[in-house]
């Protein structure tokens, strides 16, 4: 990894951007059956560009820290929310996480990318 | 005192830099067996059951021995013993072949230790055929409710399908006492050994089952091939699964006939160096085992030294061989697996495919630490060694 765990436990237990957002567009939802994490993400976005993110994550030091720099760092406009993968995910945290980790990785992706696409 | 070297250097796999723990997994391929293999690469090959030439008879006679081998494992015989690619496959092909004997109403009874290969095959059967899937009870000490599991057999049960060894816990189930209740009732008992063949004795005629199935990759043979073993009753009356070349007798525009026996279901080129592979690899064995510093003794040393370790929780039943389940208090353990796995030390972290149980001891998942014949105390120390550090790492 190129930040050091700690950096991503902090992010991990960092409690910004947490619990339900008011005036949320759109909510979504995603698990990581693998290890039983669990996303919760609400999105506000207006002009299909998004506005605000908040997250309720259970699992790992990874996933939890995926959904935070998910709910800090992404502003973008709604189409590019579809097209970021595990590989996006790594540049935002700017950590080398494994492949073996992929799934931890990107649960809270999915479940922003279910938030967008349900509305 | 045993010199374990001898052991761990018949394992090309295994060196001092990485204590392998995850034999649960898969275990490290016995040099016998990479050797056989890469004798039948370096000989010529061939496929098995088509070629008339002398390189497909020569293919032909090492498959067939090590069919031979494989059955005898579980004390049957070569024309019980099915390829498979895996014990998955087997299971499937159980669930199938056995679908048309499973009505509206009928019961499939399995275990709570099960691996999602003896659930899921299942759970589609009894949808489809309006049956039920029931669960055995679990005791608080992680052993089988044998009292509530016999409650359960009636005659609505038409299948019983039980793991002997559970990938998670490492427990024991009482397998004959359940085949006789099982057929009592007159249902068919299958049971998965996955997890039993490279620890314990396996008799498929003194469990009384009618229907067993193992890998090779869990018993330091290569991946990609499995045995379904099953008693001549089910080979005889069962539809086969997978269909296709060297599986049929007569073929015309009009009718299709199955080959006889065991042949029926090996549709498709066969694996035949993993199938020669794990027949060396299973000659091995028994001496491994005999001479290796003995897995009881090492689960005790594992046990006893994870319980001391505060904010550990090992899941430990009664009756258990060489797999130990714990967690550890406020971390998750993926993260802790990680962490080990950076230390060179493999273990398994998550729900083993075995969800449903997994989910009944810990809210994310559980670590796994599971015993090969060439693991010794000084793996089972490192490992007790770094997980304090571990621990303090990542709180």
């Amino acid at each position: 990894m190129s930040i050091g765990y700690q950096t991503l436990l902090a992010l991990a237990k960092s409690t910004k951007h947490q619990g339900e957002l008011p005036n949320a567009s759109a909510h979504g939802f995603a698990t990581n059956a693998s290890c039983g994490d669990e996303c919760d993400v609400w999105v506000r976005i207006e002009d299909d560009t998004i506005l605000d993110v908040s997250f309720v994550a259970k699992g790992c030091v990874i996933s939890r820290a995926a959904a935070a720099i998910l709910a800090e760092r992404v502003r973008d406009r709604i189409e590019v929310i579809g097209t970021m993968n595990g590989d996006d995910m790594r540049g935002l945290l700017g950590a080398d996480i494994s492949l073996l980790r992929e799934r931890c990785l990107t649960t809270a992706l999915k479940a922003l990318q279910n938030a967008v696409s349900s509305l | 005192m045993i010199d374990i070297s001898t052991i761990r250097d018949q394992f090309p796999g295994i060196t001092r830099d990485v204590v392998y723990l995850d034999n649960a997994a898969t275990t490290q391929m016995h040099r016998s067996a990479i050797e056989a293999m890469e004798g039948y690469w370096r000989q010529g090959r061939a496929n098995v059951g088509r070629g008339l030439y002398p390189l497909a008879e020569s293919a032909m006679k090492q498959y067939e021995s090590a069919r031979t081998t494989i059955a005898e494992v579980v004390g049957a015989d070569a024309s019980q013993c099915v390829f498979t690619k895996s014990v998955t496959e087997g299971l499937n092909t159980l669930a199938f072949g056995l679908r048309s004997r499973i009505g509206s109403g009928d019961e499939i009874l399995i275990s709570p230790f099960e691996h999602h290969a003896n659930i899921l095959p299942w759970r589609r059967i009894a949808k489809e055929r309006g049956a039920t899937v029931r669960v055995m009870p679990m005791m608080e000490n992680f052993e089988l409710d044998f009292a509530g599991a016999q409650a359960m057999i009636n005659e609505r049960t038409k299948i019983v399908a039980v793991t002997l060894v559970s990938n998670v816990l490492g427990a024991v189930l009482p397998i004959a006492k359940l085949a006789h209740f099982a057929h009592q009732a007159g249902a068919t008992l299958i049971v998965d050994a996955a997890q039993a063949v490279a620890h314990i004795p396996v008799s498929m005629r003194s469990l009384g089952v009618d229907a067993i199935v193992f890998g090779a990759h869990k018993m330091y043979g290569p991946t990609g091939i499995g045995a379904l073993v099953m008693a001549p009753e089910l080979i005889e009356s069962l539809e086969p699964m997978i269909l296709g070349g060297g599986m049929v007798d007569l073929v015309t525009d009009e009718t299709t006939t199955w080959r006889e026996g065991i042949q029926k279901f090996e549709g498709g080129s066969p694996n035949v160096e993993a199938a020669i592979g794990w027949a060396a690899a299973a000659e091995a064995l028994p001496l491994l085992t005999k001479e290796g510093p003995g897995e009881v003794s090492l689960r005790s040393q594992l046990v006893s030294g994870l319980v001391s370790i505060p904010g550990v929780t090992v899941f430990n039943p009664p009756n258990a061989i060489g797999i130990v389940a714990f967690s550890i208090d406020g971390l998750h353990p993926h993260d802790v697996a990680d962490f080990l796995g950076a230390e060179g030390i493999c273990v398994r972290a998550g729900n083993h495919c075995a969800a449903p149980l997994v989910q009944r001891l810990s809210e994310n998942g559980v670590l796994r630490a599971s015993l090969g014949v060439y693991n010794d105390e000084q793996d089972v120390d490192r490992l007790l060694e770094a997980l304090p550090r571990v621990t303090a790492q990542l709180r």
